[in-house]
């Protein structure tokens, strides 16, 4: 029989002995990554794999004495729930129940097949045991983790783009001086121009585990639909998809799939934000991931509406920069149509616009100021979207207007959208951010050119209307993205993607589950 | 053929030889970049859609090569909308071409992209192919056709058809029928009736346009 455990602590002069608890509850995370790189995941194989590394251990979890005749039952969540003895399989979904005789050294394990998996397993003694051998029945609670994704006031780790040779070179050497070995390339070529980086996949944890969400727009080897699997799939890290891609639409793309910094609303802390997607018409991303991401509990998903925008994504007019010197240390950026104008109406009506001209018909500042139909299209969209989203994005996240900013941006309707529209302006909002770990926080927008051709960067006065919005510590750069990314309906964050360190506990979210 | 489209053809008669005399002049100036330009797929934009990269419109000549390519019509649908998109960059005619093509282009996705280019063409066929295209068969191609008119300074010439359009059995039309009305300080009164349309996008176009 097991000596009762305890443990002493001493001081103050005296001296106590409390009994050692055993553990009533096991956490883990799903099994989802292919550690012995056999391409599947490690769930989906019939034995443990070599390599296997996130199975917890719970061979501590009761005192029965060694040669105790015990039954295990499992309970709950069965189908994404197995108990390994070594490397033998003990319990699963068609054998929930077995006897077992217990060891001095038990090397059993759980193993979860999904995310906020829930299970008991119970030991019952049998009753016949031989003499002197005691055991306690117990039940040990069994829980996954959620699948939680990145926010942007994490550290980053790796930044990703695709080198387009000439056309985006002044692009990736932005980032490399900035970031260096941080930085990691695609072939334009190996994924047949597909640019958009970031909405093809989507980085998340889900306890110890990384996880790579890889978007349903480019299926079946089409475009970036490889790159996950090329560049990131590793042992803890899974590469997986929610959807198929027949029905996938703009919205499914990850520049619509964006999470707040953490927050507070109506007294309920949200310790890794919220998730928040667009809906275009009423119409998100695909049921199956939607749902998956409702399900997780603890970034609480809502939404907001993008109809008014020829793509169609979040990340066109919404952002979230870190700013130590904000109230809750970070701000929300949201791009103001009105802001735009009153800035335009601000300038010079007879500056130069060559870059304009070249590409959207307006020479100059007083073209684009003499177009009534534009000027009446950015206080429609400021009244009609924006400032409706400002009001989801208060009560949604708890804040307040002193945590938003309005950036100005210019928008314009685009022939064949149906209406909807485009960032005319390159669209600042739609940056990238990047903090390295003890690093200053470098952001990456695409340059404006409002300017005369060859005038320097300092002379744009766009560039400075912006650079006084911003963070005071953030570090800028501005990027050409003009033809590979702002003509082709994009800007520095849709051609780019963050990998972010996850250093907090999911469990920190724990009192999100409570009540479930 | 109505008078509208008499006028139409009149217009913009010899617009298709002009544009396949400047396409030829350009292979003839520089047959590499003509043939180039022939070949040349249009890219994938963030949203999934085809439209040509700016290096496709820059070159002198390209405008005609590739406002040639479109009335040729040997593209399928998502190529020729990016010709349409990318053409209107050009010096090429393409408002003229458009306001002839719009009768012709099988596409509504094309027609589309035309109609709503034609808002800033500043030639006079403008008007009167927006007029003849808000009886489009495709309710996209008459909305994208209502919100042109309205944003052109000459857009109230065709006042009576855009009034006409407020009844439009597409709520899209009649949305972007009312907001050209308020905009062109067409007679705003006959937005009143639309205050109790059945679609929310119209009503809200209707009040905005009643209170320009």
């Amino acid at each position: 029989m097991l000596l009762p455990v305890t443990v002493a602590l001493v001081g103050c002069g005296h001296s106590y002995e409390i009994p050692y608890r055993y553990p009533t509850e096991v956490t883990g995370h799903a099994n989802l990554d292919d550690d012995d790189l056999g391409g599947e995941p490690d769930w989906d194989d019939d034995a443990l794999v070599a390599g296997e590394d996130d199975l917890p251990d719970i061979h501590a979890w009761t005192d029965c004495d060694h040669g105790a005749a015990v039954t295990l039952a499992l309970t709950g969540d069965v189908d994404l729930v197995r108990v390994w003895d070594g490397d033998t399989l003990l319990l699963d979904v068609d054998h929930p129940t077995a006897t077992y005789t217990w060891s001095s050294s038990p090397e059993l394990s759980v193993e979860f097949g999904g995310f906020l998996a829930t299970a008991t397993l119970s030991l019952t003694p049998a009753a016949d045991q031989a003499r002197d051998v005691a055991c306690t029945a117990g039940d040990l609670a069994l829980l996954s983790a959620p699948l939680i994704l990145n926010h942007h006031l994490q550290v980053a780790e790796q930044e990703m783009m695709l080198d387009a040779g000439a056309e985006n070179e002044a692009f990736v050497a932005g980032f490399d001086q900035a970031l260096g070995d941080m930085v990691i390339t695609g072939s334009v070529r190996t994924y047949q121009w597909d640019v958009w980086v970031q909405d093809e996949f989507e980085f998340a944890t889900t306890g110890g585990m990384g996880v790579v969400i890889d978007s349903v727009r480019s299926m079946r080897g089409a475009g970036l639909d490889d790159f996950p699997e090329d560049n990131l799939e590793a042992p803890g890290m899974a590469v997986l998809s929610w959807g198929l891609g027949p029905g996938a639409s703009s919205q499914d793309s990850f520049g619509n799939l964006e999470v707040s910094p953490p927050v507070t609303v109506d007294g309920v802390e949200y310790p890794f934000g919220r998730i928040y997607w667009g809906e275009w018409q009423g119409e998100g991303p695909v049921d199956e991931l939607t749902e998956l991401l409702e399900a997780q509990k603890v970034q609480d998903p809502f939404q907001v509406d993008v109809s008014w925008l020829c793509v169609g994504h979040v990340d066109e007019f919404s952002t979230f920069l870190p700013d130590p010197s904000a109230p809750k240390g970070f701000r929300l950026y949201l791009a103001s149509p009105r802001a735009g104008w009153t800035f335009l109406e601000s300038l010079d009506p007879t500056l130069a616009l060559p870059r304009y001209a070249e590409d959207h018909g307006y020479d100059t500042v007083g073209d684009l100021l003499a177009d009534t139909d534009l000027a009446a299209l950015q206080e429609e969209l400021q009244v009609d979207y924006v400032d409706v989203a400002r009001e989801v994005f208060k009560r949604e996240l708890g804040l307040d207007d002193a945590d938003i900013v309005d950036l100005p941006a210019v928008y314009e309707v685009y022939p064949g959208c149906g209406g909807a529209t485009l960032s005319l302006i390159p669209g600042t909002v739609n940056l990238t951010v990047a903090q390295p770990a003890g690093g200053e926080t470098h952001l990456f927008l695409p340059d404006p050119f409002f300017r005369a051709d060859g005038a320097p960067i300092e002379d744009d006065p766009v560039v400075s209307a912006i650079e006084a919005l911003l963070p005071p510590d953030a570090v800028t750069h501005w990027l050409d993205d003009w033809d590979t990314y702002h003509l082709m309906m994009g800007e520095v964050h849709c051609g780019t993607n963050t990998r972010r360190a996850q250093t907090r506990p999911w469990t920190d979210a724990r009192h999100l589950l409570e009540g479930e | 053929m109505s008078g509208l489209l008499l006028w139409i053809a009149l217009a913009t008669a010899g617009v298709r030889e002009d544009v396949d005399a400047a396409a030829e002049a350009a292979r003839k100036a520089d047959p590499a970049r003509a043939a180039a330009l022939a070949a040349m797929e249009p890219g994938v934009t963030r949203n999934g859609m085809a439209r040509f990269p700016g290096e496709a419109w820059r070159g002198e000549h390209d405008g005609a090569l590739l406002l040639a390519r479109l009335l040729d019509g040997g593209d399928d649908e998502a190529t020729r909308a990016a010709l349409a998109e990318a053409v209107r960059h050009t010096d090429a005619p393409w408002g003229a071409a458009f306001a002839w093509h719009l009768a012709v282009e099988p596409s509504a996705a094309v027609r589309e992209v035309e109609a709503d280019a034609l808002r800033r063409w500043s030639g006079p066929e403008a008007v009167p192919a927006l007029v003849s295209t808000l009886r489009d068969a495709d309710p996209a191609v008459r909305a994208a056709a209502a919100r042109s008119l309205g944003g052109r300074p000459d857009g109230a010439l065709a006042g009576e058809t855009l009034l006409v359009a407020l009844a439009d059995p597409s709520p899209h039309v009649r949305a972007a029928a009312a907001r050209s009305v308020g905009l062109l300080g067409l007679p705003r009164e006959r937005l009143a009736p639309l205050l109790s349309d059945p679609d929310e996008r119209v009503r809200v176009a209707a009040e905005r346009g009643m209170s320009r």
